[in-house]
């Protein structure tokens, strides 16, 4: 189902589905310019603490999101 | 002399192949630290641009939009014979689509050879990763050569290219640039997963739970610690080389105003500021050792959120840190910050940082206040403690002014949010380390020298005449000085410090200089080096409260016209800088009287 991606837990895998409509367009398209497109792997690797920004592997890369950025990114999780 | 461009994301390694290519006679116009300005060298019959690293063409950053709008000037003159589009081979994709971008933007232009060249052979080797770049120079029509800026292998390939750039076929890319590198990318190179799980081994280590926080605070001890303590032996050499060269020069010469004058204001004047060249030599060597092995992006991330209490980002670290350095690179560090109003506090709370111009000040007063006693060996002292007291002073003080404009003036600004790839950890190259610092080095003295110098100059010769030396007391310099003198008074501080503060307001580092001349001009004996500034400073009145005040006085003051003018050109406004100017010197002002009225 559709869940925020904040809401992986550490090393939890999931596929993007959606950008929330408040994320500005610019950013939007730095985020797919870094990797993240629609329905390819993203996995949460690590969070910092205090409500930091989340680490997460995609495309090849890691990257550091901020937390209200990352809240605004769709992934869907497969159920087994 | 036709030129070529060198252009690619950040930390695909162009810096040192930038090196590699232009060793000899290279001139940097970048600052230590970030990259934020384009640097030339010429390598054979070319000039070489290296252009700062960017993520894409449309730019998020004010450090992309420069670097794009250069990079499109550029594209437009007729000199340019040739783009070097440098690649990360461990990071192919993003590296592509990128690539793919300044191809399609290259080629609308004008007809110019392109060269994708891909970096970190070596990488790829040890960790039996593969990649055709025959298939994928084949697939996109451009030539493509495989090589690593480190070991130097596939070099000469490269080396070749830049020396008589060949023409490429125009190919016809696909609309969606994103998909067709993600499919190039799986088409040509093997998984690079096993790299990424590396580096988040080491990641999970340093930056979560326990065990991070003590690696970053251990390693922020060390970066002040060294500042200080460990550059020691080198201050020590240079002011023997100066005391030395001071001793021969003027044995040679017969007492008069010419003696005097190498005496006091050379040897005694510009020599006390030289003395503090190794610690900015020791800072810009130690912020580049964090920049280059990667983990100063880690410290970025790490403290995203606790700077965020204060209006700031976890980008903000790096012009922070930068800022010990020196103010002006740091308020152009803050361009690589998303969010405007994070980077307006950023660049407003950086002055207040201690910067290297600082450090002479703060050298000499620690020296004459503080005894040099050592904890531990000798391994820590409380000399280079109440250093750290006074960077801590400084960085407090600048998370404070930003939480306050923050709460008071910027609230609904809107925002772009924080992002950072996490690059490789990677050994750094120890040639290009000491390259960074020694030009950073070479910077302030060239850029201070010729200030302290001139300064030091008008002060002897207002010192020396008309009584000539040992009569500073009825010299010229005497009378303006005690016209001044009430501005200080409060603060404990005679004429000869009055003197000294005023003209630091033209840069900090004056004070030294200033002061060792005065001292010189006042000592009634031949030999004004035979002790240090600090011996004759310990010999004076000077009570604690009022060098402790004065101290205090140095963290917070805004006195560098150079910062003043850089805020202005960035603002795009005077308002800031004025306000500015005024706000840190009452409140420095301020403070230190408390200083002086506890302390007595």
């Amino acid at each position: 189902m559709n869940q925020k991606l904040t809401t992986l837990s550490s090393g939890q895998q999931a596929t993007i589905s959606d950008f929330a409509q408040t994320l500005p367009l610019n950013v939007k398209q730095r985020l797919q310019d870094l990797g993240l497109l629609p329905n390819r792997q993203i996995q949460l690797v690590r969070r910092t603490p205090f409500g930091g920004p989340i680490s997460v592997v995609v495309g090849g890369l890691v990257l550091a999101l901020d937390h209200q950025l990352a809240k605004q990114i769709v992934v869907l999780v497969q159920t087994a | 002399m036709s030129t070529i461009a060198l252009i690619g994301k950040p930390n695909c390694g162009k810096s040192l192949l930038f090196n590699q290519l232009t060793d000899s006679g290279q001139k940097v116009a970048n600052y230590p630290g970030v990259t934020v300005e384009t640097s030339r060298g010429t390598y054979q019959d070319h000039e070489l641009i290296d252009f700062p690293g960017i993520y894409s063409l449309d730019a998020l950053t004010e450090d992309e939009r420069v670097a794009i709008s250069t990079f499109d000037e550029i594209l437009h003159t007729r000199t340019l014979s040739g783009v070097v589009i440098v690649l990360d081979g461990t990071r192919l994709e993003s590296s592509l689509v990128l690539a793919l971008q300044l191809y399609k933007r290259v080629q609308s232009n004008q007809d110019i050879p392109m060269l994708f060249a891909i970096n970190f052979l070596d990488v790829l080797t040890d960790n039996q990763l593969l990649l055709d770049v025959t298939g994928l120079s084949k697939a996109i029509g451009i030539p493509c050569i495989l090589f690593s800026a480190k070991t130097g292998e596939g070099l000469e390939d490269l080396k070749q290219w830049v020396s008589t750039p060949t023409a490429s076929k125009s190919t016809q890319l696909e609309e969606d640039l994103q998909s067709q590198a993600a499919q190039l990318t799986i088409e040509f190179s093997t998984d690079t997963s096993p790299l990424i799980e590396q580096q988040n081994r080491l990641d999970n280590i340093l930056m979560s739970g326990v065990g991070g926080i003590a690696f970053f605070v251990v390693t922020l001890l060390i970066l002040f610690q060294s500042i200080f303590t460990w550059s020691g032996p080198l201050m020590d050499l240079v002011e023997l080389a100066i005391t030395s060269t001071g001793d021969i020069v003027t044995s040679q010469m017969t007492a008069g105003p010419l003696k005097s004058f190498f005496n006091d204001a050379i040897f005694g004047g510009l020599g006390s500021f030289l003395v503090f060249v190794p610690q900015i030599f020791v800072l810009t060597f130690l912020i580049s050792l964090l920049e280059d092995s990667g983990y100063l992006a880690r410290m970025a991330v790490i403290c995203h959120r606790p700077l965020q209490w204060f209006g700031l980002s976890g980008k903000s670290v790096i012009a922070i840190l930068t800022g010990h350095a020196c103010a002006i690179p740091a308020i152009y560090a803050a361009r690589t910050i998303e969010s405007p109003k994070q980077r307006l506090l950023t660049m407003m709370a950086v002055p207040l940082t201690s910067c290297s111009a600082r450090l002479p000040v703060y050298g000499l007063l620690v020296s004459v206040s503080v005894p040099s006693t050592v904890f531990l060996g000798g391994l820590i002292g409380l000399q280079g403690m109440v250093f750290f007291g006074l960077y801590f002073l400084g960085i407090a003080g600048a998370l404070f002014v930003s939480a306050l404009i923050s709460k008071f003036s910027l609230q609904n600004t809107t925002d772009t949010p924080f992002m950072l790839e996490l690059p490789a950890y990677r050994r750094p190259s120890l040639p290009i380390l000491s390259k960074r610092a020694m030009h950073s080095a070479w910077r302030f003295i060239r850029d201070a020298g010729w200030i302290i110098f001139s300064v030091n100059a008008i002060i002897w010769m207002l010192g020396y005449f008309p009584n000539g030396e040992g009569a500073l007391q009825t010299s010229y310099l005497a009378s303006i000085g005690h016209f001044l003198e009430p501005i200080f008074q409060p603060l404990g501080l005679d004429w000869k410090f009055t003197v000294a503060i005023v003209m630091s307001f033209l840069a900090r580092e004056v004070f030294v200089g200033a002061l060792g001349t005065m001292m010189g001009l006042d000592g009634l004996e031949d030999d004004a080096l035979e002790d240090g500034l600090v011996a004759k400073l310990q010999s004076t009145e000077l009570s604690l409260g009022s060098s402790i005040g004065l101290l205090i006085f140095y963290v917070f003051a805004m006195q560098c016209v150079s910062t003043l003018a850089v805020l202005k050109q960035e603002l795009g406004h005077f308002k800031g800088p004025v306000l500015i100017f005024i706000g840190y010197n009452l409140l420095a002002y301020i403070l230190a009287l408390g200083c002086v009225w506890i302390l007595g």
